[in-house]
């Protein structure tokens, strides 16, 4: 079994595979039940317990931030929670006797959990898709054209050598700290290496295929839109399942520096709280996105594409 | 199998009028910048040649000669630096449907089934870019049509069972058999081909032969056959050119670049005949004496002319 390449019994793998989660659950379990000994309150490595009040406090309706509100004729604490969020159940957050006229601070309840992972996957979204847009367009059209290629190859070679988060700061001042930078920073965080990728593809394909369909009779924009964009299309979503990841890094360190809102501002904000449970809670959740939306991407190649030999 | 609805340039049958040779190469000279030696190097040496439609033309000579090259500036991928080489009187500018092109290897598009493989270049030929996107009902009539023609062609050819498999899936003679119909099925005025039975197995290089036989006697189809194969180009040609840069010249015993060396015309028997015939070891032979030894150096007014059409030498 140890001579290289040698092949594996199937039962024996799956269990090798299962083996390093299994050791990682149980080595967890047995160092925070030992923390927990010395000192039941410990938050560094959180109990199940623990997990399970941090799982409460993202999923039910909690106190996400305030608003202040004029007290309107007839208006009492309940009725005032009620108008913001809907559910008198927590009016209880409200203290004490409301006056007409004042300005009161009125909680807004909100499920963090749906919140933030719908905040974040609008981010990601949208910089993927413009930075996907830019890439391939760009790509394409430098793939197929030398003088394009000649332009633009040496400037977007060096762009790819900035580490994107650098020119965060750049982006900021422009833009500002809203929504549009931390945007604007996946999408031109995860363009230019996606540029060279297919570029690359684009001129790896056989000119003997090129100049075969010009032969046929094709145009030039049909050379490129039959033969070269079909050709590199299951790359190009490889290309994207491999954007994925340093484009995780960006919308998480953006909403980290600026936002209120999202998977990486929560995970910041209760760091200073020392909020482990939360914590470990939403790198799992965000872990679990990121395997779901690989799988899709890389079972979307294999199935359509399997003409493709893609890694 | 002759199916474009357009007209193509078709074979003009035979008058010796300059505009009626299929191919014409004039004094053709390639040189290409060789950036190791620092200065340009000849390939073609002023190549004299004219092809009549119909004929079944092979390039053969030692490896690295130009066969390709010549084949290049038949379809149009490069320009010669000196002289003119012409198609149906034209020059080539650029690869356009008038020649069409199989290879020996990257024959088909891998990422369409053999089906769209085949009708590629009628839709090509009939559909607007966009009616796919604008108008898709009009798009899909039409390319009913299309594959109900590539169909046609894939039963005469016998491969209709794998109209829907991709090219991964079918043997690299089956390939080829698909890519000769891609390329003929548009109608070209000649066919050009590169070695295009070189990387399959002597069983299947020689049925694809045969076959590659009948389709031509059946549309008479001019054919440039470049090969390395002599047994090859001899079985299967109406005419062989053999290229070669071991010649000399009057002024310059060791010129460099190839010239054609031989230009040898086969009997028109059958084919199995001749197969047989004691004359098919001998022509193998003599091709071998004029153009592959470096120490056989015919000069230009020796070099061997036996096909009716081979260009008289020059004074």
């Amino acid at each position: 079994m140890f001579r290289v390449r040698d092949r594996v019994p199937s039962a024996l793998g799956f269990i090798l595979g299962v083996l390093p989660f299994v050791l990682i659950l149980v080595l967890y379990t047995v160092a925070s039940q030992r923390r927990h000994a010395e000192n039941p309150k410990d938050k560094l490595m959180p109990n199940l317990a623990q997990i399970a009040k941090g799982w409460d406090d993202v999923w039910r309706q909690r106190v996400g931030s305030y608003e202040d509100v004029v007290v309107a004729e007839g208006d009492t604490a309940a009725s005032l929670a009620d108008r913001i969020s809907g559910d008198s159940a927590f009016s209880e957050e409200i203290k004490g006797e409301v006056v007409v006229g004042e300005n009161v601070r009125v909680p807004i309840m909100e499920r963090y959990f749906l919140k933030d992972t719908f905040a974040s996957l609008r981010r990601l979204g949208l910089g993927m898709l413009i930075g996907v847009g830019i890439a391939l367009t760009l790509g394409l059209l430098m793939g197929v054209f030398t003088p394009v290629e000649k332009l633009l190859y040496p400037v977007v070679a060096a762009l790819a050598k900035i580490p994107p988060l650098a020119i965060l700061p750049i982006i900021f001042i422009f833009q500002g700290i809203g929504e549009p930078a931390k945007i604007t920073i996946i999408a031109l965080g995860i363009a230019p290496t996606m540029i060279l990728d297919i570029l690359m593809r684009a001129k790896d394909i056989a000119t003997e295929l090129i100049t075969k369909a010009y032969t046929l009779g094709a145009s030039t924009l049909e050379v490129v839109f039959k033969v070269v964009l079909p050709q590199i299309w299951p790359s190009f979503l490889n290309a994207i399942r491999l954007a994925l990841g340093p484009a995780w890094v960006f919308l998480i360190a953006s909403e980290a520096i600026a936002a209120d809102a999202g998977l990486g501002y929560r995970i910041f904000v209760v760091q200073r709280q020392l909020g482990m449970n939360v914590i470990l809670i939403y790198v799992a959740w965000i872990m679990v996105i990121g395997l779901a939306i690989d799988a899709i991407l890389r079972l979307t190649i294999t199935r359509r594409y399997g003409w493709a030999e893609v890694k | 199998m002759s199916t474009s609805a357009t007209t193509d340039e078709k074979p003009i049958s035979a008058s010796t009028s300059a505009s009626a040779w299929v191919v014409e190469a004039d004094r053709a000279v390639q040189r290409y910048y060789d950036t190791r030696v620092r200065r340009d190097r000849t390939i073609l040496n002023e190549i004299e040649f004219r092809m009549r439609p119909g004929e079944f033309c092979s390039v053969v000579g030692p490896s690295g000669c130009g066969k390709s090259t010549f084949l290049r500036l038949v379809l149009g991928c490069e320009r010669p630096k000196a002289g003119r080489v012409r198609v149906f009187g034209r020059e080539p500018k650029a690869p356009d449907r008038n020649r069409g092109i199989v290879y020996q290897r990257y024959s088909l598009f891998p990422n369409m089934r053999v089906l769209d493989n085949v009708a590629f270049g009628l839709e090509l030929d009939e559909v607007n870019f966009l009616m796919k996107w604008i108008n898709y009902p009009s798009y899909r009539k039409q390319r009913k049509i299309f594959e109900a023609k590539a169909m046609h062609f894939l039963e005469t050819i016998g491969l209709a069972e794998h109209a829907d498999k991709y090219p991964h899936q079918l043997s690299g003679g089956q390939q080829q058999r698909v890519a000769i119909a891609q390329a003929l099925i548009t109608n070209p005025s000649i066919l050009l081909m590169d070695e295009p039975f070189g990387a399959l197995d002597p069983g299947t290089r020689e049925e694809l032969q045969r076959w590659l036989l009948e389709i031509q006697a059946k549309e008479g189809t001019s054919i440039f056959f470049v090969t390395h194969d002599l047994e090859e180009a001899v079985f299967l040609s109406s005419r062989v050119v053999v290229l070669s840069p071991h010649y000399t010249l009057m002024d310059n015993p060791n010129p460099e670049g190839a010239k054609i060396v031989a230009d040898i015309g086969i009997p028109n028997i059958s084919k199995d005949d001749w197969l047989h015939a004691p004359e098919f070891r001998e022509t193998v032979d003599h091709i071998l004496d004029t153009g592959f030894h470096e120490d056989t150096k015919l000069d230009p007014a020796n070099f061997v002319r036996s096909h009716s059409d081979s260009v008289p030498p020059r004074i």
